[in-house]
């Protein structure tokens, strides 16, 4: 294969891996509402 | 009654200190499963390639909370979330039990009423104590209520944990879809249980 296909297989491969790094840690910064062990402390400020 | 608030609408709120420094954003909203009070923000980075961070803001060292951002004094105070829970008296450090967003919302009668699909937090004053007030559900089928999404109110000693939110039958009668209604439900609610705060 010509040099330029290699290139344009490499850049591909590259821009496919970070698109889905930032996918991923995209997702991972979403958030939701988590509830806390109901059990406290004795003496535990509320 | 204090300012209501989707939790939804806090998610990825950028947290801003005093020197106007964009530190990081909300990621998780973490409040306490016997009483509803919110304890801490878990938090990730600003950047595209940042993930999750280590540490977590406690709600009182929340200076300023509004549509737009959350306003610290500085990012020192930023903390292990086990630490912050340690320090609010939660045993075992909370581990916590996981989203309650897509729980299923049961009454204490065993009827499920639906599914959740955000938390309605009541903000008394910056500086001031923020509550779980209620729940936002999908509703099931066998409550007759359609498809569009209904709040429900708690009681403040409420309790949950786990992937079933258990709620007084009563509240079911004070279902609404209208969130500028709803601390007038709440309140109402409260009332009737004997829980007038």
């Amino acid at each position: 294969m010509q040099w330029w296909v290699w290139l344009i297989i490499v850049l591909v491969v590259i821009a496919v891996l970070v698109g889905g790094f930032i996918a991923l840690q995209s997702k991972r910064r979403s958030g939701g509402v988590v509830i806390t062990d109901k059990s406290r402390r004795r003496g535990g400020s509320a | 009654m204090s300012t209501l608030l989707r939790a939804r609408d806090l998610a990825k709120l950028p947290v801003v200190t005093f020197g106007g420094e964009d530190v990081a954003q909300l990621k998780d909203i973490v409040y306490a499963g016997n009483g509803g009070q919110v304890t801490a923000f878990t938090l990730a980075g600003r950047s595209l390639f940042s993930g999750p961070l280590k540490v977590a803001l406690a709600w009182s060292r929340v200076v300023g909370l509004g549509p737009d951002a959350v306003i610290v004094e500085t990012q020192e105070h930023f903390a292990p979330l086990e630490a912050i829970l340690a320090d609010d008296g939660v045993e075992g450090g909370g581990s916590g039990h996981g989203d309650v967003l897509g729980s299923q919302v049961l009454t204490d009668t065993g009827t499920a009423i639906g599914v959740v699909s955000d938390v309605i937090i009541g903000v008394t004053t910056p500086g001031g104590l923020a509550d779980v007030v209620g729940y936002e559900i999908k509703p099931a089928e066998s409550l007759g209520r359609g498809e569009q999404p209904l709040l429900i109110p708690l009681p403040d000693t409420m309790s949950a944990s786990g992937e079933h939110l258990v709620v007084p039958e009563a509240a079911t009668g004070y279902l609404t879809d209208d969130l500028n209604a709803f601390g007038a439900a709440v309140d109402a609610f409260r009332t009737q249980i004997g829980e007038n705060r």
